[in-house]
């Protein structure tokens, strides 16, 4: 038997390469073998839950090939991952019925014809749902969440591109149609926050607010400048509860904005600031990438802290603070056994708090009293972190 | 850890020294130019920068990671104080030279960076070397006076390849303009 084993995998190789004609492996063995007649299968996702974990992974080291992995944050496992372009972005249905990555190839791998494009997959069998082509490009960053987003219905796809004038891509995922730009002079990154409307934020510290119809006929407004944008501005990421069109905005020193984004006039509140004086006096500060994130039904601000000079804002955190957001007090503080650069939060009644390390090390913490559950170490540089339910 | 990728940290080299540049990146300017007036904002140039020279970020980041100019393949070589992104002297070229087969970008930002050897502030242009993929060597971050990408003049993250033959980033390198 054992002398066989190499031409039974031969035959294995002549099968997948024929495509669907299976081969008759059974000829290569004895006559007198058992036959076991063991048939590949193809795993389907289970159905979304709140401890789904999706994590883009930019792949640093290798930048024209993304990935998205999938994870089962309660069996601490890889259950799936897809492959994705050159700085990819990703977003997810609200159902998580599909998944989308926005992403920039070239014909010959670094060459070649450039084509981007959004690729839909289906949320259980990750087969490619559909291809829609963005004629205009996309804009190609080390990728954050708000370059990329879904409206709160799930109706359109939202790509920010810079070429050099900054515009919105608009997508529609029933139609599968790419419909056009919406301008947002001054302005990027998208934050949803209904079907049809997205803010921005602006080099000026202001807000701007898009509302749009199906023929892309779009109602501009503007609010502010809410934040002193030369010396205190706030980061790309957010903690958002795109459902009832909130925003909490967070600065690099540690304030935070709350914005009302239910209307198609944004209001905003007044900041407030996480640290004390004596927080001060021990210079912590927020920093890391994914930096903040949220507990939804708690109203819970989970923040990356560190002790740090100014311009350390990209530094990870050795500690996530937590806020209730109504009352602007500290609740808790999670001392993290790694560093971590990105966190987020499943949105249950016992929600996990999931911290990404520098060192491709997913490291998962009870959200409330701050206890380990697991440790995963996958990938090269994964770096952006997203739940069902975001 | 590498972090963010080129960009057009700091400020446009053709903005602030109005050297004579390609059609391509003055073009490009001229329109990124265009757009953020639409908000009322200038970038910061290296002039203001200059005046704030005791301040400086440059000059802060030189302090805290101790600058050296011996060794162009560490991430505190001198020039590096606005550096993001693998070394191009880690992959086959130099501090102002592209690896074999990579172009530098026609477009560049700036940054003020202190020489620890004669305690003088040199105007530093960094300029992508691209049409490969990522070197992968050496990867090096600063964030001294970086932005959010909502700013993309300040920003280190954006790839900086506007302009030339391609988007795909390789490599960072900083070359010198000049004593400031």
């Amino acid at each position: 038997m054992t002398r066989k084993l190499p031409w039974l995998a031969l035959a294995s190789a002549f099968a997948i390469a024929a495509g669907p004609a299976r081969a008759d492996e059974t000829k290569d063995l004895p006559s007198d073998a058992k036959l076991m007649g063991e048939q590949h299968s193809i795993a389907i996702l289970s159905k979304p839950h709140p401890k789904r974990l999706y994590v883009l992974e930019p792949v640093f080291p290798h930048i024209i090939a993304s990935k998205v992995w999938i994870i089962d944050g309660d069996k601490q496992e890889i259950v799936g991952m897809t492959s994705a372009g050159y700085c990819s972005n990703f977003a997810i249905a609200p159902d998580s019925s599909q998944i989308y990555t926005f992403d920039t190839y070239w014909s010959k791998g670094t060459r070649g014809t450039r084509t981007d494009l959004i690729t839909f997959f289906d949320g259980r069998t990750l087969d490619i749902a559909a291809e829609v082509d963005l004629p205009k490009g996309r804009m190609l960053v080390v990728p954050k969440k708000q370059n990329a987003e879904v409206t709160t219905d799930g109706r359109y796809l939202l790509s920010y591109n810079l070429a050099p004038s900054t515009s919105v891509s608009v997508v529609d995922t029933k139609a599968k149609k790419y419909l056009g730009e919406i301008e947002i002079p001054g302005c990027g990154l998208i934050f949803p926050s209904a079907g049809n409307r997205f803010s921005s934020l602006c080099s000026d510290g202001t807000l701007l607010t898009a509302t749009f119809d199906e023929k892309l006929k779009t109602k501009l407004s503007r609010v502010g400048p809410f934040i002193d944008v030369v010396n205190d501005p706030v980061y790309e990421h957010a903690a958002m509860d795109k459902q009832k069109g909130k925003v909490h905005f967070l600065s690099y020193e540690g304030m935070v904005y709350s914005a009302d984004l239910s209307q198609e006039k944004p209001s905003i509140s007044p900041g407030w600031s996480l640290l004390t004086d004596a927080d001060k006096a021990e210079s912590w500060r927020p920093g890391g990438w994914q930096v903040v994130n949220m507990h939804r039904p708690t109203g819970k601000l989970y923040v990356l802290m560190h002790k740090g000079a100014r311009w350390t804002h990209k530094t990870p955190g050795e500690e996530v603070w937590v806020f209730d957001i109504a009352s602007k007090k500290r609740v808790n503080r999670i001392h993290l056994k790694e560093h971590a650069i990105s966190i987020a939060l499943s949105q249950d009644d016992d929600p996990h708090l999931y911290t990404q390390t520098e060192t491709a090390t997913l490291i998962t913490y009870d959200a409330l009293s701050g206890k380990e559950v697991g440790e995963m170490k996958f990938g090269i540089t994964p770096y952006l972190l997203f739940t069902h339910g975001d | 850890m590498f972090s963010g990728l080129q960009v057009i940290d700091k400020v446009f080299e053709t903005m602030s020294r109005r050297t004579a540049q390609k059609i391509s990146r003055r073009s490009f300017v001229a329109r990124i130019g265009a757009t953020l007036a639409g908000a009322a904002v200038l970038p910061v140039l290296p002039v203001a920068r200059k005046a704030q020279a005791a301040e400086d970020p440059g000059v802060e980041w030189a302090k805290r990671v101790e600058a050296q100019t011996k060794d162009p393949r560490a991430c505190n070589y001198w020039r590096y104080c606005s550096s993001d992104g693998y070394l191009c002297s880690c992959c086959g070229g130099g501090p102002a030279t592209c690896p074999p087969g990579s172009t530098p970008s026609p477009t560049s930002w700036v940054g003020s960076c202190l020489n620890p050897d004669d305690g003088k502030m040199y105007l530093i242009a960094y300029r992508d070397c691209c049409g490969k993929d990522s070197c992968a060597q050496c990867g090096c971050l600063g964030t001294a006076g970086e932005m959010p990408t909502y700013r993309p003049q300040l920003n280190n993250d954006i790839i900086w390849c506007f302009g030339g033959s391609s988007m795909v980033y390789h490599c960072s390198s900083a070359a010198i303009v000049g004593q400031i």
